[in-house]
């Protein structure tokens, strides 16, 4: 429990962080009125995981709620940890997946247990995925820590992106405050939401969908003092040149981006933008990665361990072989290509559905804070609650990369997800070898 | 050749705690021994005196092979956000065996089949030591230690411009042990503070004024090195100077030396700071060893390690991110950049260094030229400042280079016609030594570090020792040691890894 609270806080709360989004605001004091200074995002994440908390504190032994099923039926965790390192040990292909929500701590264990079961890796998330791929192989990546932004750049440019759905204070933190002497800050948002109401120092420049890669390569071209060509949409050139004004008097330039689609020319043509504006003049883009808590620290460890951030095919210290087009987690599951999951926190939406539309022939465990939102148990599958994120110590990274000591206000009587994990492995590592063409 | 990253079925069989080395050829430099046929004897992990029963102790046949102390190299990039960088911006490079930026397990596992058994990461930005250390961890086999880019830190640049010395110390120290740093590097001195202001372009000497203060780069390097002296860190200031690449940047190594004149200093890569011509203009450009070696070989406070560049294809990083804007807005290659708060930050690039390429040469024969022309082997390490100027398995080539002047004569032979020409390397008949090429691999490193209990063979060392089969072809000797030994286990045989014990973290001052 962290009672350092008040002097920095101002509050008699305990001073905790939040992990409800990659910005981990390490700033929050817990109250009995609520989680100050927190978003509703992060408000939340504390009403769900506190009440829960009490609940399981207060709670008889014997009426304690379960933190363990199998096929939907509530089970000891000791004989769900033994079925689920039965049911992982004996599968023919397991995948690992989920790791954006956990504590690098955790990450850690579930490679470790996915190089014992030979499993291939995968966060699960196009934009984690994203971070491996083909943008930063083709062009790279320009990036600051969020800090940068806040404390330099006179010019911040949302990039078809609003930070307020993924990242909502991220605007309160880094862009609202003053710069250094009173220097004045100009925003712009180009896309179709303004972002923040438009002001004398805020401008909102109208983008329909799918134009962002018109725009920004129109806008490299102007930059580099390249004529744009005849047929250019005039809307697109009148956003071009209120763009390269605005950054040619600026003295230090910010893309606020998302992690640009799946495709991955609209991340493409924004690297090469800001690399060509950072030529010239201080520049970085601020990819708002909308994936899990920790998805920067799923992507370091990873890449540590296999080589790169995902589509791993077989967890491999010695270097696994990073298949982008044919290891994500969700291709795999969709190709018949595994036979047990596990999954470690929550899974991305596209991997969920893969999930429930490979029907029956896929086992999956799953070890998370809170009980999926399950539909019918289609299959085996097997449910082991772990404590909350919230309620972890840990360390995490945040969106930008830097690692932040996760504080929680609270100790959990659950164990926590790595605790999990490594009881997994440990009866993994006991259970006797299948025998031969012995599948579950 | 093989090089199995896994420990082999049976290669986890307990290590004897004490044994003998028996009959080897002996180089330990530290020791003035030149290849002496002598005992090596080991219990707990340490080289111990011969007992006076020998009983317990198992015997290891090294006769008719080299016995030289475990490798330590001073200056290589092997974790943190920039190595991960790298092995993510050129995933065609991940497809080789081994991988241009290897994982960390891999990293420890290669090193340790090539003999190497210490290693430090040279630029770690104190923000990202939590990180790098829990990469670290992950590290099998090998010894490691981070030196910290302390100065870029907002706060000592400050104390710095100030000339506030005790708070400079206290800074300085109390970053190296929040970090658990091993040392303190500096990068491109003060070029941060310019890359950030965005004045490109206009920091190339060391005697301009950092943007909104008077400390320039030469009072940085002259203050920062008297307090990395004065805090008692092993190893001394560890300094990339400034203009790293470009033409014409002799002088500013020159300058840099003379300016840490009486003062203990560490010059990191010298080869990509050693050269002669003008301003961005290819033509002209080539070696400015000559006057550099002729400098150093006088002032014994400066040692250094070369940053050999050998042909192929790579990555370069760097925590100067001027240095890596410009070589990628020149090349146009991918480009990872990251500026971090309240300090510097980092630019990662892949790059193929080829032998016809003019600048690519030059490269190459300015790094032996440093080899082949400096005086005294204990003031230089061999490095490639991996993966900068090449993977740190290319060391035995460099190895056979440095000590076969007809292997070396023929490598000469295929390179750029204007280098051969031009460069004095074809003049140069120098070889080293099996006993030089340990000194620059082992007792050097080991002891411009300041570890007294590594890179030597006498009594009390750690029983890091690497075993040899002599072989005229020196790369293939070096490349593939009989055994490895670390702590006293044996870690790698003929190539393959045979267990994986944890290495320690070194680090330079107790944690407070």
């Amino acid at each position: 429990m962290n009672r350092d609270a008040s002097a920095a806080a101002g509050t008699t709360g305990t001073r905790c962080t939040c992990t409800a989004c990659p910005l981990l605001c390490d700033d929050i004091s817990l109250t009995p009125a609520g989680a100050d200074r927190a978003c509703d995002l992060g408000r939340a994440a504390f009403a769900a995981a506190l009440p829960s908390l009490a609940a399981d504190d207060a709670s008889p032994a014997a009426s304690k709620p379960a933190d363990a099923w199998e096929n939907g039926r509530p089970l000891s965790r000791d004989a769900a940890v033994a079925r689920a390192a039965a049911t992982l040990g004996t599968g023919r292909c397991v995948l690992v997946t989920g790791l954006v929500d956990a504590t690098l701590e955790a990450i850690v264990a579930a490679c470790d247990l996915a190089e014992t079961l030979d499993a291939a890796i995968d966060a699960g998330h196009p934009d984690v995925a994203a971070v491996a791929g083909p943008t930063i192989a083709r062009a790279g990546a320009v990036t600051a820590d969020w800090e940068e932004l806040r404390d330099r750049a006179d010019l911040v440019i949302f990039w078809c992106v609003d930070p307020g759905a993924s990242h909502p204070r991220f605007i309160e933190r880094f862009v609202a405050p003053p710069l250094e002497g009173g220097r004045p800050r100009r925003t712009i948002a180009v896309g179709a939401v303004p972002v923040i109401p438009v002001a004398t120092h805020h401008q909102h420049l109208p983008l329909g969908d799918g134009r962002s890669v018109e725009l920004a390569r129109c806008l490299h071209l102007a930059c580099t003092g390249s004529d744009l060509h005849a047929g250019v949409e005039a809307s697109l050139v009148t956003a071009c040149n209120a763009l390269v004004a605005a950054i040619r008097s600026a003295t230090c330039v910010a893309f606020v981006t998302s992690s640009g689609g799946p495709v991955g020319l609209e991340a493409w043509s924004i690297a090469h933008l800001v690399r060509a504006i950072a030529h010239r003049t201080p520049a970085f883009q601020v990819p708002l990665v909308a994936a899990g808590t920790d998805a920067a620290g799923a992507a370091a460890v990873c890449t540590w361990r296999y080589g790169a951030a995902g589509a791993i095919s077989r967890a491999d210290r010695a270097g696994g072989r990073f298949l982008p087009g044919e290891a994500t987690a969700a291709r795999l599951v969709a190709r018949g290509e595994v036979d047990v999951i596990l999954a470690v926190g929550r899974l991305g939406s596209d991997v969920e559905q893969a999930i429930a539309a490979a029907g029956p022939s896929l086992a999956v465990v799953r070890i998370a804070g809170a009980p999926a939102d399950r539909g019918p148990v289609m299959g085996r599958s097997i449910e082991l609650r772990c404590a909350d994120t919230l309620l972890t110590a840990g360390t995490m990274l945040r969106g930008d990369g830097r690692s932040v000591a996760v504080a929680p206000p609270h100790t959990s009587p659950l164990p926590s997800l790595r605790d999990l994990l490594v009881m997994v492995h440990q009866a993994v590592a006991k259970a006797p070898p299948p025998a031969a063409g012995g599948h579950p | 050749m093989s090089h199995g990253l896994r420990a082999s079925a049976d290669g986890d069989r307990a290590e004897p705690n004490r044994f003998v080395l028996v009959g080897g050829t002996i180089h330990d430099p530290a020791h003035g021994r030149d290849g002496v046929v002598d005992d090596i004897w080991v219990e707990n992990g340490r080289i111990v005196t011969r007992p006076e029963s020998p009983q317990g102790f198992a015997r290891i046949d090294a006769g008719g092979r080299v016995v030289m102390p475990g490798g330590v190299d001073l200056h290589s990039h092997v974790a943190g956000p920039k190595v991960a960088a790298g092995r993510r911006i050129a995933p065609q490079l991940a497809r080789g065996a081994p991988a241009a930026v290897p994982t960390i397990h891999a990293t420890g596992a290669l090193y340790a089949a090539l003999g190497y058994t210490t290693v430090f990461d040279a630029a770690i930005a104190t923000a990202a030591a939590d990180i790098a250390h829990f990469e670290l961890a992950d590290l099998p086999i090998l010894d490691k230690g981070i030196y910290l880019l302390a100065a870029d830190e907002s706060g000592v640049l400050a104390a710095l411009d100030h000339d506030d010395r005790p708070e400079v110390r206290r800074l300085v120290a109390a970053a190296m042990r929040g970090g658990r740093g091993y040392a303190v590097k500096v990068a491109n001195p003060g070029g941060p503070a310019f890359w950030k202001r965005g004045r490109r372009g206009d920091h190339r000497d060391l005697d301009t004024p950092l943007p909104g203060m008077s400390l320039t780069g030469r009072t940085l390097l002259e203050r920062l090195a008297l307090a990395v002296q004065e805090i008692g860190l092993p190893h001394p200031l560890h300094v990339h100077t400034a203009n790293l690449g470009l033409p014409g940047n002799w002088r500013t190594l020159l300058e840099t030396m003379r300016t840490l004149d009486g003062i203990p200093a560490h010059l990191a890569h010298v080869q990509f700071h050693s050269y002669s011509g003008g301003d961005l203009d290819e033509g002209t450009f080539g070696s400015g060893v000559a006057p550099l070696v002729d400098h150093f070989n006088s002032h014994d406070g400066l040692t250094l390690d070369v940053g050999q560049v050998l042909f192929g294809d790579t990555v370069a990083m760097t925590g100067d991110s001027a240095a890596a804007e410009h070589l990628a807005h020149a090349t146009g290659v991918p480009w990872m950049s990251h500026d971090l708060h309240l300090e510097g930050g980092c630019g990662v690039l892949p790059i193929s260094y080829r032998e016809k390429s003019l600048v690519h040469a030059w490269q190459w024969a300015i790094g032996l030229e440093w080899f082949l022309t400096t005086a005294d082997p204990w003031r230089l390490v061999l490095s490639t400042d991996h993966p900068n100027g090449a993977h740190f398995r290319a060391y035995p080539l460099l190895m056979q280079l440095l000590g076969d002047e007809a292997f070396r004569r023929e490598a000469l032979a295929r390179i750029h016609p204007a280098v051969r020409k031009r460069s004095p390397l074809a003049g140069i008949t120098r070889e080293y030594s099996l006993q030089e090429i340990c000194i620059v691999t082992r007792a050097a490193p080991a002891r411009i570090a300041g570890l007294a209990t590594k890179g030597h063979l006498g009594v009390g060392a750690d029983a890091d020792i690497t075993v040899y089969r002599p072989d005229r072809d020196l790369a293939r000797m070096f490349a593939m040691p009989a055994q490895v030994f670390k702590a006293g286990v044996l870690v790698a045989e003929d190539g393959e890894v045979r267990s994986l014990p944890a290495g320690r973290t070194l680090t330079a001052l107790a944690a407070g």
